[in-house]
């Protein structure tokens, strides 16, 4: 309890334009945004852009944060559009749905250099290149559904707050996006 | 291979829950189900295993990107100010 005030005490003080309490504030989510933005474009370059503009954002729109949702939440919804809007920088001139939005796969390298497995289990390289290849085949609309969801663990209704959805549409996408990861790593399970 | 109706339901199900992992949400008849049929319990066990490769795929910002970041954020909003 006594964290969640002195939370929303930051948050005041950053909205009244206190750049200390925001430094403050935002040093606990920074792993979260770069995390998640990582997850989402699977290149560390473009997590670190998402995370720097994502600072920037969130101090600037602060004073929308009503307090309705959790501060944690309103951030990913925040980091969700800068990734849309990174991938939209990207393809400047032209108009991309979402729909059609796919990550490109020039970015292996990071796998070997950049990756720093903080899990139980050791994911070999050669597991990690099939599971980004895997996600990478999948479209952004339903990757990041799957990643609020299940990698995150945010709720369903969470994740329809975030990305301004419905809850069938939700749970439509999830469906189609476990189910083609699941039999893009079949192999791997047959084998193991 | 045809799928039976009941393996068809419970493959959509799984595939829509909202917890996986207990199966709340799940009709009592398709748990039932799951218990007794091998291709619905391996395919949500595929289904579990999958969350967990990615969940456990993550990576670490050091604490000099960290203050780099940070840094580089707020001297762009000061110079905004």
């Amino acid at each position: 309890m006594k964290k969640i005030d002195e939370e929303l005490d930051l948050i005041e003080a950053a909205k009244k334009g206190d750049i200390n309490a925001f430094n403050k504030l935002i040093k606990n989510y920074t792993q979260l945004i770069y995390s998640f933005s990582f997850k989402v474009c699977r290149n560390e370059e473009k997590a670190k852009n998402t995370l720097q503009d994502t600072l920037i954002n969130v101090y600037k729109s602060l004073k929308t944060f009503d307090g309705k949702s959790k501060f944690s939440t309103w951030l990913y919804k925040v980091v969700t559009n800068n990734c849309l809007m990174l991938r939209r920088s990207e393809k400047a001139g032209k108009f991309i749905s979402v729909d059609d939005i796919q990550f490109d796969s020039s970015s292996d390298h990071f796998i070997s250099s950049a990756v720093d497995i903080s899990s139980k289990e050791t994911l070999n390289t050669e597991l990690k290149e099939k599971l980004d290849e895997a996600i990478k085949k999948l479209p952004l609309k339903y990757r990041l559904v799957f990643i609020l969801r299940d990698i995150e663990g945010l709720s369903i209704e969470e994740t329809k707050n975030i990305l301004n959805l419905s809850v069938p549409v939700v749970k439509s996408r999830l469906h189609r996006a476990r189910n083609f990861l699941r039999n893009e790593l079949k192999e791997y399970y047959e084998a193991s | 291979m045809k799928l039976a109706k009941i393996c068809k339901e419970t493959l959509d199900a799984l595939c829509k829950s909202d917890d996986l992992y207990k199966l709340s949400d799940l009709p009592e008849k398709l748990i039932d189900h799951i218990k007794t049929c091998n291709q619905c319990a391996s395919y949500r066990n595929s289904l579990l295993e999958t969350i967990e490769l990615y969940k456990n795929y993550d990576i670490k910002l050091d604490k000099n990107t960290q203050k780099k970041l940070l840094c580089n954020a707020c001297n762009k909003l000061k110079e905004d100010l």
